[in-house]
This record gives structure tokens, C-alpha cells and sequence, in this order.
């Protein structure tokens, strides 16, 4: 059984990586087609992010946010359920971070943690709702939380307009946050801060949580297969409210860390698109936390190869975007290398017989 | 107050902003009744937004323009069949897959065409009319609510009444009804599963185009990025809340747009914007969570 497990391993890491090659070699075609300078924009693209120390820092920094949501991601998927309130959680936690800051007037270390405690406490609010709606009125979570995600959005803005906007601003920005409310930068001339620590903290806790104790294994059960988890004792509906109590609460952690380490007041007009940015993470990852920061690394670097080749060159940052559904459909396509892992499956249950024989 | 809200501008309005969430939420009925997930309506919506007006410029003409969306709607939602279908992709994350690139594509299209990032409304591309129904417009009151809409409107009311007849009057609309419901037993009596998921498709696509022209040919005379702006989302709930039949559909899209067209009336009152740009969406949750509750109640009793 184990030899068993490893062939199917390998079969989905295999589909991945032909995935992500397919996906890149189809946006080549699409920049030697329409760009005038293609080999420069490819080059760009492809080690531009590696040029210098400041880029480099900006992979990391955009790598921080998507670790937080490809977890969020996990967590939430893991119950079976698809809560898409992880956008409107991030942003959300924002927020609620926001507030925290601005509101009190703490000794620093102090105010920091608890306007993540807000944060964290705001997300978990968000996802809590169709998760709740779904287990008591059976109301569908996708179609939920794609319109919770709105309702976060335009009661997030009114909330910063109303109480904290800072009328110096032309937009709506709020007041600067206290200098003690900003995450310390950990090297210069990067803006790499203690959030990526945090975030690498949350990837090891959410590995604890979801391989090392009874809820996570509980909640990949129920996630798995709903009706026998309910018949081998599981209370099913506890399980998912608190796992999509989690997911939030990571989410929110996630945005009030983007906040505080590389903003100095509330400036989103809009939501941030990181959560859907998390779907991709966590398919890459395999619904794995311990791959999260990896799939993150990756998604990073490809932002900031497109901003650099999207400044220097004639095709714009945009063309992220169409990787990244190529992407989540080839890896998601259980049809490709299926025969492959056919054929696996069947040489593995011959050998067995061999030894067994 | 109550003035200011119930004019007869807030009915004409109230009609106006249902027309792109009536087409959508119509495509969601048949993708539902196809057996098809629908959450990829965002994106083909926003592809066919811009490709309206494209259209129109290149031809010069505003029919061909939304004939060329409703064509350039079923090809997306056919490739999205394929990919879910014969590639075997996870429905809703191949649904985000396409949102996603729609949102790149449209941008990296309109820059090539037009140079900008934003819209095109350099273009100056020709839009659909909007009409006065003679007599109809004769008539106080009613005349000012519904006289003086876009072709668009008075089509996507007309395709509300035939989709009526399709799905429950003829064979093609039964066979649907029975691939989406039940698969097998249509596989058992010689129905092919694929023929019919595909014209479930190709129809749903069409409707997403026409909301997306609607958007962008009459709502507005341009494609700017972003603009669909969740409505393919409230298409889902729409249809969910009109219980997947064509009138129940349209009340559901009609009460949405009296919700979006209130929020509009009471900016006019110096309320909170934003707040007030909530209520569509807290409506469409607590109705699709009562809606629910009483169904899952119905099954057990």
C-alpha cells in the first residue's frame, strides 16, 4: 500500500510540474507573438527578479501575503466546503487592524498584537458565516461567501471613511499608524519584515494542526467523506465551523501582517485579490501546508518578473493572471496522465502479486 | 423620503440595473439545468463586455457586436465544458480559472487595441438604442417606468418567456432537465449526455453575452475593466433564489435591481454610500439562507 501511495505522488507532482511548464510555454508564445521586443521582455520576465537585492526583497515581500491565504485556503478546502470569504477576510482583517491601531494607545509591542488579535478575531467573523449558514440552513457556502465578500468590502471602506479617514488625504486613506505599529524591517535596502516570520510561523502551526492533532484528521475526514466521518462518531458541523473559523482567522492575521509591514495607513480601495490568489497557492501545494510557501515563493517571483517586464517592455503585468488560469486548470485536470497513472497503478498491483505469489 | 425613493425614476432605474443580473442569472438556469456549474458567468460575462464593443468597431455595427459577444459567450462556456467535462477539472476552480482570465485578457486586450489600461472609450464604439414602445410610452406613470429601455431590456424579457417555453414545453427542454437531474437514467433511455450538455452550454453562453454587450453597449457605451463587478456572482443567487424556473428568475433579478436601484436613491439623501451599497448583498444572503432552511425543512417533512 505505501509503494502504492508514492506512485500516486508522483503522478500528482508530475501533473503539476507539467502544468506549470505548459502554462509558461504558452505565455512565451503569447509574448514572442505580440511583443516587439520579445527576447528582452522574456528575459526580464524570467531573471529579472534576481537582478538585485531589492528585487529579490520584493519577491519575499509579495511572497508574505499569499503564504497567509494559500493557508487560509487549505484550511478552509479542508472541511470539503468552498468558503470563498477568504478575500473579503484579508481585507477585513485590514480593517479591523486598522482599528486596533488606531484606536488605542497601547505600550507598543502591545498595540501591535492586539490589533492582529482584532484582525484575527474579524476573519474568523467572515468565514464563520457561511460556514454557519451551511451547516444550519444548508445554504450553499459559494454563493454565500462570494457575495459576503462585497458586504466586507463596502462595510470595510464605509468603516475607515466614517471613523478613521484622515481628511489631509486625497483619497480615502486613514491616519498614519504610530511608528511602533510598524513591523521592523529585518534587512536594508529590501522592505523585508518580521511578517514573513510570522507567516512561516503560521505555515509550521497550521502543519501542526492539520497532521498532529484529532481536529485536523477529523476535519480531513469530514472533508473527504462527510457521511462516514458522521457514522465513525464525527460531530460534522463542529468540525467545519471551526475549521472555516480558522481559515478566517489565518486570513485575517494575513492582512493585518500585509498592513502593518509594508503600509503606514489604510489604503485599499478595493479588495486585493489575494484570496483568490490562495485557490492557486493551495492547488499547487497540493492542499499541503508545508508546500504553501513554496507554491507562494513561486507565484511571487512570477508577479515580479511581469511588474519588472511590464515596466521595461511593451506587455503588461496582466499576463500573471492568464498563467495563473492555465494554470489551476491543467493542474486540476484529473484527466491529464491519467492513463499514466493507470498504468502505475497496475504494474504496482502485479508486483505486489509477485512478491505475494 | 418615501418621494425620493418611490419615483417613477427609481422603477425605471430598478429595470434598468436587473437587465444585466436577468441575463446572467438566466444563463446560471440553464447552465443549472444542464448540470453544469455556473460560477464561471463572472468572466464570460466580462470577455463578452468587451468583446461587444470590439465588435461593433470593427463592423461598424452594434447588432454584429452583440452577435459577436453572444458567439465569443458559448465558445468560453464551451471551453469551459470541455475542461470540465473531458479534462475532468474541478468545476469551481476551473470557474476561477476563467474569472481569472478574464480579468487578465480583457486588459491585455484592450491595451493592445487601444493603448490604454483602463477602457475603451476611445473607441467611440456605436451602442444599442434605446426604444419608446408606442402607445405604451402614451400612458402616464407606466409609460415613464417601462417605455424608453434598450432593445437589450425588451429582449431579455422576451427570452425569459421563450426559455419558459424551452424548458418545459418542448423535448429539447426535457432532455436537458433530465442530463442535468439525473444522468444516468437519460444515459438509460438513449439520450446523449454530451449533445445536451453542450447546447446547455452554447445557450448559457449566449445569455452571458448578451448581458455582457448590455453592459457595455447600453449600460454604458464602453468597456471599462472590472465592470461586470459581481454580477455573474448575484446571477447565481438570483437563480438559486428563483428556485431555477425562468419566472421565478426574473422576480429574483427584478428584486436585486430594486435593491441596487434603491441604494443608488438613498445616496441622493446624503446617506452613507457605502453602507447603503451593502444591502443588495446582506438581501441576497438572508433570502438564499431562509430559502434554504425551508427547503432542507420541506425534505425532511
Amino acid at each position: 500500500m505505501i509503494v502504492k501511495k508514492n506512485a500516486l505522488n508522483i503522478v500528482e507532482i508530475l501533473r503539476t510540474m507539467v502544468a506549470i511548464f505548459c502554462s509558461l510555454l504558452m505565455v512565451f508564445a503569447i509574448i514572442l507573438l505580440v511583443s516587439e521586443q520579445p527576447l528582452s521582455a522574456l528575459r526580464d520576465f524570467l531573471i529579472g527578479p534576481l537582478t538585485s537585492v531589492r528585487r529579490m526583497g520584493n519577491v519575499i515581500e509579495a511572497m508574505t501575503p499569499l503564504i497567509f491565504t494559500g493557508l487560509s485556503v487549505t484550511m478552509l478546502y479542508r472541511a470539503g466546503l468552498f468558503n470563498l470569504a477568504m478575500e473579503g477576510a484579508f481585507f477585513i482583517g485590514a480593517v479591523a487592524a486598522t482599528a486596533g491601531a488606531l484606536l488605542f494607545d497601547l505600550p507598543p509591542v502591545i498595540n501591535l498584537i492586539t490589533a492582529m488579535v482584532f484582525a484575527m478575531v474579524a476573519g474568523g467573523i467572515v468565514t464563520l458565516i457561511p460556514a454557519i449558514l451551511k451547516v444550519k440552513c444548508h445554504a450553499n457556502e459559494l454563493v454565500t461567501s462570494l457575495m459576503l465578500n462585497y458586504v466586507c468590502l463596502y462595510l470595510g471602506l464605509y468603516i475607515i471613511t466614517t471613523f478613521f479617514y484622515d481628511p489631509q488625504m486625497n483619497s480615502n486613506y486613514s491616519y498614519m499608524f504610530a511608528d511602533s505599529m510598524v513591523l521592523p524591517k529585518l534587512f536594508s535596502k529590501t522592505r523585508i519584515n518580521t511578517g514573513t516570520i510570522i507567516a512561516f510561523v503560521t505555515v509550521i502551526i497550521v502543519w501542526l494542526i492539520l497532521n498532529k492533532t484529532s481536529f485536523g484528521y477529523k476535519v480531513t475526514l469530514v472533508g473527504k467523506n462527510d457521511t462516514m466521518a458522521k457514522y465513525s462518531g464525527i460531530a460534522a458541523g463542529s468540525m467545519i465551523i471551526g475549521s472555516q473559523i480558522l481559515g478566517g482567522v489565518i486570513a485575517g492575521l494575513g492582512g493585518s501582517v500585509e498592513l502593518f509591514g509594508m503600509y503606514q495607513r489604510f489604503q485599499y480601495q478595493g479588495l486585493p485579490g489575494y484570496g483568490w490568489d490562495g485557490v492557486l497557492i493551495a492547488i499547487v501545494a497540493r492542499y499541503q501546508a508545508k508546500y504553501v510557501p513554496l507554491a507562494a515563493l513561486f507565484l511571487a517571483y512570477l508577479r515580479i518578473g511581469a511588474d519588472i517586464m511590464s515596466r521595461n517592455t511593451d506587455i503588461p503585468f496582466e499576463i500573471v493572471k492568464i498563467i495563473q488560469a492555465i494554470m489551476i486548470v491543467l493542474i486540476s485536470a484529473q484527466a491529464i496522465l491519467s492513463k499514466y497513472r493507470q498504468k502505475l497503478v497496475v504494474e504496482e498491483a502485479k508486483e505486489l502479486e509477485k512478491i505475494r505469489g | 423620503m418615501i418621494n425620493v425613493i418611490f419615483s417613477t425614476d427609481f422603477f425605471f432605474t430598478t429595470i434598468r440595473v436587473m437587465t444585466p443580473i436577468l441575463f446572467a442569472a438566466l444563463a446560471c438556469m440553464i447552465f443549472t439545468k444542464g448540470g453544469i456549474d455556473s460560477i464561471g458567468t463572472e468572466g464570460i460575462m466580462l470577455t463578452c463586455a468587451l468583446a461587444a464593443p470590439l465588435g461593433s468597431y470593427i463592423t461598424k455595427s452594434a447588432i454584429l457586436g452583440v452577435i459577436i459577444a453572444m458567439i465569443i459567450g458559448a465558445l468560453l462556456s464551451c471551453l469551459f465544458g470541455y475542461v470540465t467535462i473531458s479534462l475532468k477539472s474541478e468545476p469551481v476552480l476551473a470557474g476561477i480559472a476563467l474569472n481569472t482570465l478574464a480579468s487578465g485578457l480583457t486588459i491585455f486586450v484592450i491595451y493592445y487595441a487601444t493603448g490604454e489600461k483602463g477602457s475603451t472609450q476611445s473607441l467611440n464604439s456605436p451602442t444599442v438604442a434605446n426604444v419608446q414602445i408606442p402607445l405604451l410610452k402614451e400612458i402616464p406613470i407606466l409609460g415613464d417606468i417601462f417605455s424608453g429601455h434598450s432593445v437589450l431590456t425588451y429582449l431579455g424579457i422576451l427570452i425569459t418567456i421563450l426559455l419558459a417555453f424551452l424548458i418545459y414545453k418542448t423535448p429539447t427542454g426535457l432532455r436537458i432537465r433530465s442530463v442535468g437531474e439525473n444522468p444516468e437514467a437519460a444515459k438509460s433511455v438513449g439520450i446523449s449526455i454530451l449533445k445536451y450538455k453542450y447546447i446547455s452550454l452554447i445557450l448559457a453562453g449566449a445569455l452571458c453575452g448578451l448581458g455582457g454587450a448590455y453592459m457595455s453597449m447600453s449600460y454604458v457605451s464602453f468597456f471599462s475593466k472590472e465592470m461586470i463587478a459581481g454580477r455573474g456572482f448575484i446571477g447565481m443567487a438570483a437563480e438559486s433564489m428563483g428556485r431555477g424556473t425562468p419566472w421565478g428568475v426574473m422576480l429574483s433579478a427584478l428584486l436585486f435591481g430594486a435593491a441596487d436601484s434603491l441604494a443608488i436613491r438613498l445616496q441622493l439623501l446624503q446617506l452613507p454610500a457605502q453602507l447603503i451599497q451593502t444591502i443588495p448583498y446582506v438581501i441576497t444572503i438572508v433570502a438564499i439562507a431562509i430559502y434554504s432552511y425551508s427547503r432542507s425543512k420541506q425534505k425532511k417533512g
